[in-house]
């Protein structure tokens, strides 16, 4: 029974985002608010990608076409909760116990509207794929390899960290006015989702590497966006 | 507006059904074989038999084995079990059985089908319905074990799930799939993804009929569930002269009472291992030689010319199960129920019919063409059978030898009747002298190939003419018995006619002559009627078409064809039906005036209140019901991948709350938030 791979995935998947959410958002209701309504703007994105891919009938088979709009989309809504949580701040504040991380730190209201892109993106992509692990069979009948689940949930782990970066890259250039790093994000976020086209050829290696490093890349320069530096992180070591 | 709105709404759900062929990740994970049949549940009053997989149906490493060497080779060294043996057919018996009960290796089973000339294939017991037919008729010891290549797997409980595929796609699917991914290296088989089955066929019924029936009845919620059903169907009888006199003027019908009648008996049902029946020797053969008695006999006799005697046609069904079908018509005729149901037993449409109204039983067993000999079973010799036997002799057609068997009594529904009334006068017309000649009885090899029958090849010892020639000597025997004069007139030509029902039976269903009493050409299924006996409330298409047939032989024409021929008449004494005139011209259509109808063919044991199950008076089997049965092929993966997949996962949870949980505790010193005026509070 393969029940051992369902949870072997969910697990790689979803377990990093749980532990965000868990020690970081759970304790303030506002935050989780703010997750929701990210989650649920990112739904929307997804709402009009579909009706754009239906509308569009020609190019229906067409992949490419598909996920560019859909990211196109999902940073258009990316700039809507972005302009609307700016107006909201103040009055978010005054609901918050914790007013002063919420208004001395913007950042945190970027890293949580991030996260729930992440989240809600990663839960559509994979909870299908994990749903149909749970049999007692695996990939690799037909077509495929048995190494389909556990590179879906890599990929999707990587997307929910990914977007959690973009959040707090995006916010912190919209607020700064700098396109050139709003552009860096589309542009990135364009790559990563063209990249996973080359998952129909079975080619998983050339896809979760880059899209590894770009993760990584992109948590670097989200860490130093957020006030991150290499000074604070080696003196994190030893204080106590 | 509106319009605008309901414009999209269509565009939407004209536009839905073109694409979003919803393409799941499972579809490309698993092989559906859907034409595959299961055995499946059986229950008497005190044992189940048969198989059911687990509720989540039964997995298992495919095995494709050509001979039995390659079984015995996997349950020796396989290393990956549990496995699912994929077994030629032929190769399916006790001993085999017994070796995969025994080994804890096994999951469930996969029988395909092959070509392999067979000496013998049955899964009926030795002695058929042994316990329920006159003691002393069969023994397991000596010579007169009936079915003696008989293994009885039918009845055995099997502990796993057994499937059964015989189309040559679905073979060669298996076959590319265990090759691709079994077929070599068996020592690393535990450390590769294996090519596997799954088998769902879960039974709802358990334990016994009494146990399940009273499931079946509580009441637990609004929806209460069915775990079995008693299997059943009709039974058919007609008879050669109205059972009934009409007077047209006063619309009054008057019962004919004193009567004697000549029983004609056939059984309709056989059964298989599978939920796929063939059964050519037994039934068919039986089955088509009384349909074309009752032919010959309608010609010679077609009026009753104040003769004492009549002809009841019954063909009982149920009769592999116990004799079902001929113990329900003896409780009928045992509380005037037969041929319809009566108050207290009064006649008031038809006669009251009992058991000793029946002046001969005679049987149409299996009769086969075999050696050209015809056996005339007496178990109890009287003057009456002794005397329509030397009739049978005379009237033999020259190829074919006439032998009595005084004394022995094969299994048949006769036994039924013998059991409560011993004395009755019976002969069982059959091929074989002991042991069935049908070495196939109740298997899906007693095909047309067991009884050498090819359509429209009518040879002089072809099966058509031995079957003809034989009902000709039994209507010729018939027709002397009741009116006392030798028949002298030439043999009637009935050899097409049997042709044509054997290929009705055998091989396709949209035959002429079910077409000719159809009313009109039907919509039927390619594959050969299932003549399983089926469970209680589900009649069997081909039980209501063998009763039309029947009725079209010995019906009467009594007008053109219209309307009024189904509608008009109030006669409860016939039967009206509008068929074709003859099956050589379907389109002239005739109104045929018959005495036929349907009794219940289910055991008494059933109907009766409070019964008794434990003093196996009557048949007490019933069939288990089922969710769904299906069969697909998957890959499973190996151990090894599992344990990978889970060891990355639980990496990556432990390693995320660490960091997270580092990052979290040390973000003062981590991020130093750049000072930004907080905004003018409205207090």
């Amino acid at each position: 029974m393969t029940v051992v791979e369902f949870l072997g995935c969910m697990f790689l998947a979803f377990g990093p985002p749980f532990f965000m959410f868990i020690l970081t958002i759970a304790h303030d209701p506002v935050r989780i608010i703010i997750l929701i309504a990210a989650a649920f703007f990112w739904l929307l994105s997804l709402l009009i990608s579909s009706f754009w891919w239906f509308i569009v009938y020609p190019l229906r088979n067409d992949l490419v076409f598909g996920v560019i709009f859909s990211v196109i989309f999902q940073e258009f809504f990316r700039g809507v909760i972005y302009s609307i949580l700016r107006r909201a701040q103040i009055g978010l504040t005054k609901l918050t116990d914790d007013t002063t991380t919420l208004i001395e730190n913007k950042h945190i209201l970027a890293y949580v509207s991030g996260l729930g892109f992440g989240i809600i993106s990663g839960a559509f992509s994979l909870i299908n794929v994990l749903a149909d692990s749970v049999g007692p069979g695996t990939m690799g009948l037909k077509s495929g390899t048995e190494m389909f689940f556990i590179s879906s949930s890599t990929i999707t782990l990587c997307f929910i960290l990914l977007h959690t970066f973009w959040g707090v890259i995006f916010f912190d250039a919209m607020d700064k006015k700098n396109t050139l790093v709003i552009t860096a994000v589309v542009v990135s976020h364009l790559l990563v989702s063209c990249l996973t086209l080359l998952n129909r050829y079975q080619v998983y290696y050339y896809t979760i590497v880059p899209i590894a490093i770009i993760c990584a890349l992109t948590g670097l320069f989200a860490f130093k966006t957020a006030g991150g530096s290499y000074k604070g992180f080696k003196s994190s070591f030893v204080y106590r | 507006m509106l319009l605008v709105k309901y414009g999209l709404i269509l565009l939407i759900f004209k536009l839905f059904p073109l694409c979003c062929n919803g393409d799941r990740i499972k579809h490309r994970m698993y092989i559906d074989i859907n034409a595959s049949t299961s055995c499946f549940r059986r229950l008497n009053a005190t044992h189940q038999v048969g198989c059911s997989s687990k509720r989540a149906g039964a997995t298992g490493v495919a095995h494709f084995c050509e001979v039995e060497n390659d079984l015995t080779f996997i349950l020796k060294n396989g290393n990956a079990g549990p496995y699912i043996p994929i077994l030629p057919v032929s190769l399916w018996s006790k001993k085999i059985l017994q070796t995969l009960e025994k080994s804890s290796k096994v999951s469930g089973l996969l029988l395909y089908m092959n070509n392999e000339t067979l000496v013998s294939f049955s899964h009926d017991l030795q002695c058929p319905n042994e316990n329920y037919g006159v003691e002393n008729t069969c023994s397991k010891t000596d010579d007169l074990k009936w079915n003696s290549g008989g293994t009885g797997i039918l009845f055995e409980n099997i502990r796993f799930p057994v499937f059964y595929i015989d189309k040559h796609d679905d073979i060669k699917t298996v076959r590319d799939c265990f090759n691709k991914f079994n077929n070599y290296s068996y020592d690393t088989q535990r450390d590769r993804s294996l090519c596997s089955v799954q088998l769902n066929s879960f039974m709802f019924g358990a334990k016994n009929t009494p146990t399940c029936i009273r499931r079946s009845n509580i009441a637990t919620n609004l929806n209460p569930v069915r775990v079995c059903d008693p299997l059943g169907d009709k039974n058919v009888w007609a008879s050669l002269f109205p059972l009934a006199t009409y007077d047209e003027k006063t619309d009054k019908i008057k019962p004919i009472l004193g009567q004697k009648y000549i029983v004609v008996a056939a059984r309709t049902d056989t059964a298989s291992f599978f939920d796929r029946t063939s059964g050519a020797d037994s039934p068919i053969t039986g089955l088509v030689t009384l349909l074309a008695v009752a032919k010959l006999l309608k010609q010679m006799l077609p009026k009753n010319e104040n003769y004492n005697t009549n002809v009841l046609f019954i063909l009982f069904n149920g009769e592999t199960f116990d004799y079902i079908g001929s113990q329900r018509v003896l409780y009928d005729m045992q509380n005037g129920n037969f041929p319809i149901e009566t108050q207290n037993g009064t006649a008031e449409i038809f006669p009251v019919i009992k058991p000793s109204d029946i002046s001969l039983f005679i049987e149409l067993s299996q009769l086969s063409r075999g050696d050209g000999r015809v056996f005339a079973h007496l178990y109890k010799v009287d003057s009456k059978n002794t005397n329509f036997t030397e009739r049978l002799r005379t009237n033999m057609a020259a190829s074919i030898s006439l032998q009595k068997s005084e004394g022995t009594l094969p299994p048949s529904s006769v036994q039924t009747f013998l059991k409560k009334y011993e004395n009755l006068s019976t002969i069982i017309l059959t091929n074989h002298l002991r042991a069935f000649s049908n070495k196939f009885y109740n298997s899906i090899f007693d095909n047309s190939t067991n009884i050498n029958y090819e359509y429209l090849n009518i040879g002089p010892s072809s099966i058509q003419q031995h079957l003809s020639d034989v009902a000709n000597t039994i209507s010729k025997s018939i027709f002397e018995e009741i009116t006392g004069q030798t028949y002298t007139a030439q043999n009637q030509k009935v050899s097409e006619l049997v042709d044509e029902l054997l290929h009705c039976y055998l091989e396709n269903p949209n035959c002429k002559i079910f077409q000719a009493v159809g009313k009109q050409p039907q919509q039927q299924q390619n594959r050969p009627f299932n003549l399983y006996v089926g469970v209680d409330g589900n009649t069997n298409k081909a039980t209501t078409l063998l009763g039309f047939v029947l009725g079209w032989f010995v019906g009467d024409i009594v007008g053109e064809s219209n309307e009024n021929c189904t509608n008009i008449s109030k006669n409860y004494a016939f039967r009206f039906y509008n068929m074709s005139v003859s099956m050589n011209d379907l389109n002239n259509t005739m109104c045929f005036r018959m005495v036929m109808n349907f009794t219940e063919a289910v055991s008494p044991a059933f109907i009766i209140k409070d019964y008794d199950w434990s003093s196996n008076l009557y048949s007490s089997w019933s069939e288990s019901t089922w969710g769904e049965i299906n069969m697909r092929l998957f890959l499973k993966p190996s151990t090894s991948h599992e344990s990978m997949t889970m060891a990355v996962g639980c990496l990556s949870l432990l390693f995320s709350s660490i960091l997270v949980y580092f990052i979290k505790s040390r973000s003062h010193i981590l991020f130093t938030p750049e000072s930004i005026q907080p905004s003018p509070v409205d207090c």
